[in-house]
């Protein structure tokens, strides 16, 4: 895991729908911009579900940062090639 | 037609000493089928009275607890013993695994007959909507007029 300023960049995300997940990925790359505060994350797909990915609202999950808080609500998401890349809302607040 | 999908839910069990789990309140199809499969080992082939070889499982009493725990927890407030959260929420199954081999196996075991006796009641519950969910036969007169 490597935390810079509006960069995150980690071994594995989830795109999840309530519990479930959606797109598992590796390498993921999540970039924020100061001045919106969104977020575009890509990555590598490790595994995908076809089903939950129709289903709403998806949150992008960092496991490693968890206590954090780590969560993104999804607002677009598009799979190319086996990489995702997702356009992020702000982060959600710690549940 | 009716719905066939149930939304992802979760049920918090609570345990003993204010700890608590966090399961999934019921498994998809694909979920019960990996709870199955972890579930159950295969035995030597079955060679039937025409000579043909049947390959057959059998449930594994040792495999289906912690199979049946692995399908349903997601969370927990178990914690190490430098009083740190043990992290299981999002993790892949080998890193849930591998926490449920390393707590106390009294702790082990309370989690695991929590998990089946939720599964138990929800298997009840859901006998009971089956019961509820039964509509009376449409009759012909009625599926004529509807077209």
């Amino acid at each position: 895991m490597r935390l810079e300023p509006n960069t995150i960049s980690g071994a594995r995300g989830l795109v999840k729908h309530q519990y479930q997940t959606a797109v598992e990925v590796q390498a993921f790359l999540l970039r924020r911009d100061p001045a919106s505060k969104k977020c575009t994350v890509s990555g590598a797909i490790v595994s995908q579900d076809a089903y939950l990915l129709t289903q709403r609202p998806l949150v992008f999950v960092v496991p490693s940062l968890a206590a954090a808080g780590g969560r993104w609500p999804v607002e677009k998401l598009s799979i190319t090639d086996n990489q995702l890349i997702a356009q992020l809302g702000p982060m959600l607040e710690r549940e | 037609m009716s719905i066939r999908v149930r939304r992802p839910a979760t049920e918090r069990l609570d345990l003993s000493d204010g700890d608590h789990l966090l399961v999934k309140t019921d498994l998809t199809a694909g979920e019960y089928r990996e709870l199955m499969r972890a579930a159950s080992r295969p035995l030597s082939v079955t060679a039937t009275a025409t000579g043909a070889s049947i390959p057959t499982m059998e449930l594994d009493p040792i495999a289906a607890g912690l199979a049946t725990v692995l399908a349903y927890l997601l969370d927990w407030s178990f914690q190490d013993a430098d009083g740190r959260k043990i992290l299981i929420a999002d993790q892949p199954p080998e890193v849930i695994k591998a926490a449920l081999a390393h707590i106390d196996s009294d702790a082990y075991m309370e989690v695991q007959k929590a998990i089946q006796e939720h599964q138990t009641r929800r298997a009840a519950v859901i006998a009971e909507e089956k019961k509820t969910r039964t509509t009376a036969p449409i009759s012909v007169r009625t599926l004529v007029s509807a077209g």
